[in-house]
């Protein structure tokens, strides 16, 4: 212990610049997101940019500290001058993970504390929450910087090595992701990302304890890319069939075997859409029944496949269920959606006007959506904490929504809800509404240095405006099977 | 010349691997420009961060590998010549970076469609400020720097010094304020002139090698810049634009106060002083012209012989665009200029009659309209090209633009489910700050007609405003 506090208090001593400079950044940190926090502000107002970039610079900053911390006492090569001191590497590592501790978790604490407090949120109460965001900085940006450190000599090969990760990460997922969009935002998510980052901690820790006991730098260096290619492929490589499987082995419930899914016999072909020059887009009618009582149904993933009579066979694959929204039109213990589908137009025309047989396969959830109406001029709590407050924008045909959450994000995207339906003596049934759909499946707080999140939208002031929080109870796949008459190709 | 290709061959070999990494990445930053389906991903801004943090790292390394700070240089022990050793830093800067630059930026253009040697003027502008503005610096730092760790320490106080900055001069907060954006171009001058502070650091330190000296100059010349920034670069960018645009034809033109009163700014407050609204009108403009104020000077005479003067500001509004998207019958444009006045003069002069002079400077456009049709690509003035789609049934347009070396268009509007998109182009510079010589813009909303609104500069007015006494209510 003694000498783990002479080891700590020397490393104090030789970084006392480079702290003061990540403390101001720390203090940055919390002022620029205190100010950044709060209703009024344009979506890339000052305050709001000063935040990202005083976020990213205290990242930059704790990667910088970590490797000179680590390189003071270097591991990697032959030429280290406290092996032939009586140092002893447990010490050795419980001063650095002291450092840390110090000097880059407790001010973030700290800093957190402030921006939930100014935030006018209780910091107490989330303490948990905080807890977890620590533990997940820790996972994320400190530990695989303190492997990479043990395993480098000097800053000018850290920073190459990380230069050389993410080359291999931006060819990977750009190989892999193609033409998505590059961030999957589909509910399973979290499921690979929480499983990416708990491979890459493991073999972070693997690999310091490694280098401080044996200093095998070449295997150590191997585990790393071991881990690496792991955790890529566990973050952006598991087959969307296997990440709702995995999904639905968690999100398993006793009172769904009911539910059923099942398709009309004759599709559209969608005039509304864009047609494509080589596609045809079609839109199959689907209907899922037998919905637990005030349960909505939201498909996930589907795949499709057709035979025509002449046995010409073509299956979609698994890809995302895209519906119009309102996601959920429960009607009874029914819902019913129009499910969009892309065929070669080629392949169409040798199946149009005919009738095929069609299997198709579902990864749908079962929630309860809560939705809350947000009136204009007003700030309404929303589920789970945190509150949206709309307010007329400069412009006297837009309104202004400014929410905020503590922990997580307060919703994911937006849609329009269509138009409203006229329905004679019973009223007008209003879709003509903006909706911000917030989906927390996920139990640990979303990933990010500040505990405050928000997030700004202008819309026009005519429409009303829904917030709705999906929370999933259940996730299972359903196999279907028609008989479906094909349009002639257009 | 023998030894600059000596120490340049030298350099070669020795940041092979750096080298080979950064041209992988420029290929990948081209890529992710050029194909179509990752556009506006999140590959598109993270390739150009990596890119640059690449670039900067091999700069750092390029310099100090024969160091200009401390006392224990090998190379000035050695027949280095001065000259030699900044010819072969510099011949490996464009070698590896400008040139890789340079290709990627015709490959992305190419592949848009255009002719990439028809833009060689635009391309060198665009390598000549990047250049100033992105390698100079961190080519400045390295020269005052012993190591990459002293470097990376340097490069985070100067940002806690901004920030430190931004928290004293209380610049962070400020609200949705309606501001002329007709002398943007001028915020280039900042930048480049601390790209020509750079290049005399990096100079002085070859030729001195005190980094006390050279850090001094180097902070001297930027505070300096910064001193004369408050207005400078408005100086000489409404001295280009007069000599550029003449008044042809705008010589009956002038502003006064319009008669509905100065009023509180009641739309925004401001916590330094009190806000105005004074309600200003340009007349007589020109038949099918448009006016667009940039920049005002107010004077307020209170009665005891109390005066206050705005300085130079900007034209600002917190109601309403400043700048007139549509020629009016009348020939006149209004607006209620956002001022906001000492709070002692407001002491002394609320209430009473005080007078009010100034003057404005003004641009005057000549405004084309193309409308933009459904499912088909339409061509833009400034060489760019615009796509009109929908995003689904229920949703409104979705136009994508691109334009080579502009931003295709600046701002958007959408009245009455039109959506109408605003292109002003008066920078006398051959292209924006940038690395991609492909600019995209996007805009959704509006389901009915959409149209694409270029303004083109004809007259540049300066004008006194007709001075007129009203009561500070």
């Amino acid at each position: 212990m003694t000498q783990t506090l002479h080891i700590f208090r020397k490393d104090v001593r030789r970084f006392r610049y480079e702290l003061c400079a990540v403390g101001a950044l720390t203090g940055a940190f919390a002022w620029s997101h205190a100010a950044a926090d709060m209703p009024g502000l344009p979506e890339f107002s000052r305050a709001v940019m000063l935040a990202y970039w005083t976020t990213a610079c205290l990242a930059i900053a704790w990667w910088f500290l970590v490797s000179q911390l680590i390189h003071e006492e270097s591991l990697a090569g032959n030429r280290q001058f406290w092996i032939t001191r009586p140092y002893s590497w447990r010490h050795l590592l419980a001063a650095k993970f002291l450092f840390v501790v110090v000097f880059m978790n407790l001010p973030l604490l700290a800093a957190q504390i402030a921006i939930l407090a100014a935030a006018g949120y209780q910091p107490l109460a989330g303490l948990p929450g905080l807890l977890w965001m620590q533990l997940a900085v820790t996972m994320v940006l400190i530990a695989p910087a303190i492997a990479l450190a043990t395993v480098t000599r000097n800053l000018a090969q850290f920073v190459m090595s990380i230069l050389c990760a993410v080359l291999a990460a931006y060819v990977a997922a750009a190989a892999l992701l193609g033409g998505g969009s590059g961030i999957d935002i589909s509910s399973a998510a979290w499921l690979n990302r929480g499983a990416a980052v708990l491979i890459a901690c493991a073999g972070a820790v693997l690999i310091v304890r490694w280098q401080y006991s044996r200093r095998l730098t070449d295997a150590s260096s191997i585990a790393g890319l071991c881990t690496l290619l792991l955790a890529g492929a566990f973050y952006i490589g598991i087959p969307m069939q296997a990440q709702y499987a995995w999904r639905s082995s968690i999100l398993r419930s006793q009172e769904t075997s009911a539910v059923s899914v099942s398709m009309a016999p004759s599709a559209e072909i969608d005039h509304s859409n864009q047609q494509k020059p080589l596609d045809i887009v079609l839109l199959l009618p689907i209907t899922i029944a037998r919905l637990p009582g005030s349960e909505a149904a939201r498909p996930e993933i589907i795949s499709v496949s057709f035979e025509n009579p002449a046995g010409l066979h073509w299956s979609s694959g698994w890809r995302p269920a895209s519906r119009w929204y309102p996601i959920s039109t429960v009607d009874g213990p029914k819902m019913r959606y129009q499910q969009i589908l892309a065929l070669p137009r080629d392949l169409y025309r040798r199946i149009g006007d005919q009738t095929v047989t069609l299997h198709g396969s579902m990864y749908l959830s079962l929630e309860r959506p809560a939705v809350v109406s947000l009136l204009p001029a007003s700030a309404t709590g929303i589920p789970g904490g945190g509150f949206c407050e709309v307010t007329a924008a400069d412009n006297e045909k837009m309104n202004e929504i400014f929410c905020s959450a503590p922990f997580r994000r307060p919703y994911n995207s937006s849609s329009g809800g269509g138009v409203d339906v006229d329905r004679g003596a019973a009223g007008i049934e209003r879709h003509n509404r903006l909706q911000l759909l917030s989906l927390w499946e996920s139990p640990w707080p979303d990933f990010a240095l500040s505990p405050v999140f928000t997030e700004r939208f202008r819309y026009e002031s005519e429409s009303g405006i829904a917030f709705v929080r999906e929370d999933p109870r259940a996730c299972i796949r359903r196999d279907f099977a028609a008989h479906v008459h094909m349009p002639a190709a257009p | 010349m023998i030894q600059a290709l000596h120490i340049f061959r030298k350099d070669v070999r020795r940041f092979a691997y750096e080298i080979g990494v950064l041209a992988v990445l420029t290929c990948a930053w081209a890529w992710a420009h050029i194909a179509h389906d990752v556009r506006r991903d999140w590959y598109y801004n993270l390739s150009g961060v990596i890119l640059s943090l690449g670039w900067w790292y091999l700069i750092v390394r390029l310099v100090h590998e024969e160091p200009l700070a401390g006392d224990r240089q090998f190379w000035i022990t050695r027949p280095y010549s001065r000259v030699s050793l900044l010819a072969a830093k510099a011949l490996f800067v464009v070698a590896f970076i400008n040139v890789p630059l340079l290709l990627a930026g015709f490959a992305i253009l190419g592949a848009a469609g255009y002719r990439p040697l028809a833009y060689l003027p635009n391309f060198v502008w665009m390598q000549l400020t990047f250049t100033a503005v992105a390698l100079l610096l961190p080519a400045a730092m390295a020269s005052l720097t012993r190591s990459l760790a002293q470097f990376v320490l340097t490069i985070l106080g100067l940002y806690i010094g901004i920030i430190a900055l931004a928290l004293i001069a209380g610049t962070i907060n400020t609200g949705p304020v309606y501001q002329s954006s007709g002398l943007a171009w001028t915020a280039n001058i900042f930048p480049l002139s601390t790209g020509l502070a750079s290049l005399c650091v990096v100079l002085l330190q070859l030729r001195m090698r005190n980094r006390h000296v050279s850090a001094g100059v180097g902070i001297a010349l930027v505070l300096l810049i910064m001193f004369a920034e408050s207005d400078l670069h408005w100086r000489i960018g409404t001295a280009v634009e007069s000599r550029m645009f003449g008044q042809k034809g705008a010589e009956a033109a002038a502003v006064s106060l319009a008669p509905t009163g100065v009023e509180r700014d009641s739309k925004l407050h401001d916590s330094t002083g009190v806000a105005l609204a004074v309600p200003l009108r340009i007349s007589n403009i020109p038949d099918a012209l448009t006016a667009a104020p940039q920049i005002v000077e107010m004077i307020f005479e209170a009665p005891g012989g109390r005066r206050w003067s705005s300085g130079w500001i900007a034209a600002a509004s917190s109601e309403a665009s400043v700048l007139q998207t549509d020629p009016s019958a009348d020939h006149t444009f209004t607006w209620r200029q956002r001022v906001v006045i000492d709070r002692r003069f407001w002491g002394s002069a609320r209430s009473r009659d005080v007078t009010i002079r100034g003057v404005v400077w003004a641009m005057l456009y000549d405004r084309r309209r193309i409308r933009l049709g459904e499912n088909r690509v339409t061509s833009v003035p400034g060489d760019g090209k615009c796509s009109v789609s929908t995003a689904g049934p229920r949703s409104g347009w979705l136009v994508n633009c691109l334009a080579p070396f502009h931003m295709p268009f600046s701002t958007l509007e959408a009245p009455q489910q039109t959506l109408r998109l605003i292109s002003v182009w008066d920078s006398p510079f051959p292209a924006d700050f940038g690395m991609s010589p492909l600019s995209t813009n996007e805009a959704a909303g509006g389901n009915g007609e959409i149209d694409f609104l270029r303004y083109d500069p004809r007259a540049y007015i300066r004008r006194s405003i007709e001075p007129a006494s009203v009561r500070l209510k």
